[in-house]
């Protein structure tokens, strides 16, 4: 399966890693949570702040299928 | 013959964008008419909206805002806490609107690092109080609305009292700690809480409804975190498009156009550029 993974903010220096495709996609053969996608990437967990799914909030443990859509977010506190 | 002293008097007809010809006043008269009829001026300006007299200053504001929606600004109060990169821009599009209230609170003075980003720091307010800088800047922007300023942190709960006037509160802090207590005085005042937040050349805004818990979901449990704005900074065009974000959300709450009660995170990226919109 392929999902499509968005990292924002200070986690877009990520994406590089863990061979993500040029449209910003992961390969996987078999069954996978957002959480093993984190882990290829190379994200410290203690660095995430909010995990979307298909543009909705959930946690990491979350199954992927085929054409999802994760958007993963670092604490933002800026004023 | 006695002088006529009435707002129709001084009204004269002006073409709007679209070419309709609309009753406008100037300032200057509604500030003469005021002192004449001893009337204090933000009362002016709305007896001159509800008889159908756009002061002039709001004309380019139609029909994007008309007369009725510039009528519920004049009787509208707001609160922004926190006057700086977010806080500035956010108190000085409301002041432009036509807010008939804002109550701004910061507890800081400008300094130099407020220079990149702060609307109102400049060679002359370094070193000064923030809310009274704005207060100053906003009665020469507007003198329609009142401002009230607060040179306090809100940082206790049972401050809640501070807020007792006002329809809608803006989060412009930088603290996740205050964050959280803010939201905490929203969630007791019942009022909806615009937050807002910045970091390198993007942010999100988004809706925090009374006690929905959603201000936990974003700094709960962050006090060892290291924040994306440390690593990244906050240049001038992030707050500048994140506060307008702000100052729409306000304007949908008070203009009741947000009835299904859509409270999307938009998170916007300038440098990529996207614009996205996520469900918490």
């Amino acid at each position: 399966m392929k999902i499509e993974i968005r990292l924002f903010a200070t986690l877009a220096s990520y994406a590089g890693h863990g061979e993500m495709d040029s449209d910003g996609c992961l390969s996987f053969d078999g069954p996978a949570t957002i959480r093993d996608a984190v882990l290829r990437l190379g994200v410290p967990e203690q660095d995430i702040k909010l995990v979307f799914l298909n543009g909705v909030g959930v946690s990491l443990d979350s199954s992927l299928k085929d054409k999802d859509r994760v958007g993963i977010f670092p604490p933002i506190g800026g004023g | 013959m006695p002088k006529d002293h009435s707002l129709e008097s001084r009204a004269r007809i002006e073409k709007d964008v679209r070419g309709k010809g609309r009753q406008v006043i100037c300032d200057q008269d509604l500030l003469e008419l005021s002192q004449i009829l001893n009337i204090p001026l933000h009362q002016m300006y709305l007896q001159s909206m509800e008889k159908g007299i756009l002061p002039l200053r709001y004309l380019r504001n139609m029909p994007s805002i008309t007369l009725k929606q510039q009528i519920t600004l004049q009787t509208s109060q707001v609160a922004v806490v926190g006057a700086g990169g977010l806080g500035g821009h956010v108190i000085e599009g409301l002041c432009r609107l036509g807010i008939g209230g804002l109550h701004i609170f910061d507890p800081d003075a400008f300094d130099e690092t407020n220079l990149n980003r702060q609307v109102f720091a400049d060679q002359n307010t370094l070193g000064n109080p923030k809310v009274q800088v704005m207060q100053e800047y906003c009665r020469l922007i507007n003198p329609a609305v009142q401002i009230t300023a607060h040179q306090i942190a809100v940082k206790d709960q049972n401050q809640d009292d501070l807020f007792a006037d006002v329809q809608v509160i803006v989060d412009a802090l930088d603290t996740p700690g205050d964050r959280l207590t803010l939201a905490a005085i929203a969630g007791k005042c019942r009022l909806p809480l615009v937050h807002g937040t910045v970091a390198g050349f993007g942010g999100r805004v988004m809706v925090i409804h009374p006690l929905d818990g959603r201000m936990e979901t974003l700094y709960g449990g962050q006090e060892n975190a290291c924040s994306a704005e440390y690593l990244l900074g906050t240049p001038v065009l992030s707050p500048a498009l994140v506060a307008s974000f702000q100052v729409m959300a306000v304007l949908n709450i008070l203009f009741g156009k947000n009835k299904s009660g859509d409270s999307r995170m938009i998170y916007v990226d300038m440098e990529k550029p996207s614009l996205d919109l996520f469900e918490l």
